[in-house]
């Protein structure tokens, strides 16, 4: 039986003689669609625990492919903490000046078959041997960018 | 009310009356991130034993998205760990210390490591955050499929789909099962690497998923925080990969936790996909590692990671 196909070129190419990863559209093959998408801004502070979740609940009934990035932290000087405004992929930690004297930056994903959760939070383990133990600090004006796609992990 | 139209396509086999979001190849309702470029950034050394830096200035006036890869010779670029021939490539995050940054100038990482090799940048014309002032739509000079709202005056990344731009088109989805034996380690013999792998089909190094298991590897005893019994004997690789980095702290937590680590990695080549697995006995002892099966959902994509365009250019 034929099936109609949609391909289109790169500038320059061929769709029939070049190899089929120079057509930027291509119908016999899955191309990653995005269902959700969104920018936060959020604080970190005493009134939320230093703590922030942003919950998208999609009930795909599948672990979906999931990107985000978000703004990290920074010495701003005197070993105070601040927003670094650029923007990392997550997951990932962040320290400042690599000392465990304040606490553990974390952004980090939880992915489940109905909803995704973005979370950035500070850390609260107790450090052995540390005295004092770490120290929480406050930030107002962080950013996360998320993209959730319709498409499956496998 | 105005009449909105749309593209769809299905998947080969599937109903497109009957089926949903997930079964469609192609569906204008939804945006497809747009790939412009594939940019190789090479690390910059000033002098011996200093951070080696990256820095790559893309010209966007705004934050694109991005993801990394990082070519490889040897595991962690340490030339006293398995050598890789041809040469391999794993996702990038950045170091827990010095993450890779992108701002709307440019792309920044200012330590990826003493002996670190290149980097591919796959980046999306889609922006982290909106610029101030929205760049104009492009011309193409060549067919061009465009779908979306007011394509005369919005930036081509408004569009839902548009051909001028590559997208994450998959080659391949499955799941790689790796089976690794149990292992009686001892005070001699107490480091071991098994190596799984699975053909791709490609001629070259493909962009792949899962994203976030990068050089440094995924580190079991942090993601399951403990060791040997406390880890699984079967776990998907996929539910794990933030784990680690919410369980960092626990090194700090305890004086001495372990001494019997297992970490994982995950790389592509011009032919296959890899998950390594090493087993590290610390102890000067012997120590039985349990058999464990170790699953990965991957994703493979119709695009190199290590062939550069610019199709802004």
């Amino acid at each position: 039986m034929l099936r109609p196909v949609l391909y289109i070129a790169d500038k320059l190419k061929d769709v029939f003689t070049d190899d089929a990863r120079y057509r930027t559209i291509d119908s016999t093959r899955n191309q990653f669609k995005v269902a959700y998408s969104g920018i936060e801004t959020f604080n970190l502070n005493s009134g939320n625990g230093y703590s922030y979740e942003k919950t998208v609940t999609h009930n795909f009934g599948y672990v979906p492919q999931v990107l985000c990035w978000g703004y990290s932290i920074k010495d701003v000087g005197s070993g105070v903490v601040g927003i670094d405004n650029q923007l990392s992929i997550f997951p990932f930690n962040d320290y400042v000046l690599a000392d465990p004297t304040k606490k553990l930056f974390v952004a980090s994903i939880d992915k489940t078959s109905t909803y995704v959760k973005f979370k950035v939070y500070e850390d609260n383990t107790e450090i052995y041997g540390a005295d004092p133990q770490p120290a929480s600090y406050e930030l107002t004006g962080l950013k996360l960018r998320y993209l959730i796609f319709v498409d499956a992990e496998a | 009310m105005s009449i909105r139209a749309i593209l769809e396509i299905a998947k080969s086999g599937e109903d497109l009356r009957t089926i949903g979001a997930v079964d469609k190849a192609l569906d204008s309702t939804l945006f497809l991130p747009k790939i412009y470029a594939v940019k190789k950034v090479s690390p910059v050394r000033t002098t011996e034993y200093e951070p080696t830096t990256l820095t790559y200035a893309h010209g966007r006036g705004y934050p694109p998205m991005f993801i990394t890869y990082r070519e490889q010779q040897y595991l962690w670029d340490n030339s006293s760990m398995p050598e890789f021939d041809p040469v391999r490539y794993t996702f990038e995050t950045g170091t827990e210390t010095v993450k890779q940054k992108m701002n709307s100038t440019n792309f920044i990482n200012e330590d990826c490591g003493w002996y670190s090799r290149d980097h591919y940048l796959i980046l999306f014309l889609n922006p982290l955050e909106d610029p101030a002032t929205a760049p104009e739509p492009t011309s193409h000079n060549s067919p061009r499929l465009k779908i979306g709202e007011d394509l005369r005056n919005t930036p081509d990344y408004e569009a839902s789909i548009d051909s001028k731009y590559q997208t994450l088109k998959v080659h391949t989805q499955d799941q790689l099962v790796c089976s690794l034996p149990a292992w009686n380690s001892t005070d001699v013999d107490y480091s071991r690497f098994d190596w799984f792998e699975v053909a791709h089909g490609l001629d070259y190094p493909p962009v792949f998923a899962p994203f976030g298991v990068d050089s440094s590897g995924l580190d079991l005893n942090l993601c399951y925080q403990g060791d040997l019994a406390d880890i699984p004997s079967d776990f998907v690789v996929n539910d794990i990969v933030n784990k680690m980095w919410e369980g960092r702290n626990w090194y700090n937590e305890f004086l001495n936790p372990t001494e019997f680590f297992e970490t994982l990695w995950l790389f592509v080549d011009s032919s296959k996909l890899y998950l390594g697995y090493r087993r590290l006995n610390l102890s000067f002892g012997n120590q039985t590692f349990p058999a464990r099966t170790v699953r990965v959902n991957y994703t493979i994509f119709n695009l190199p990671i290590n062939e550069e365009f610019n199709l802004l250019s």
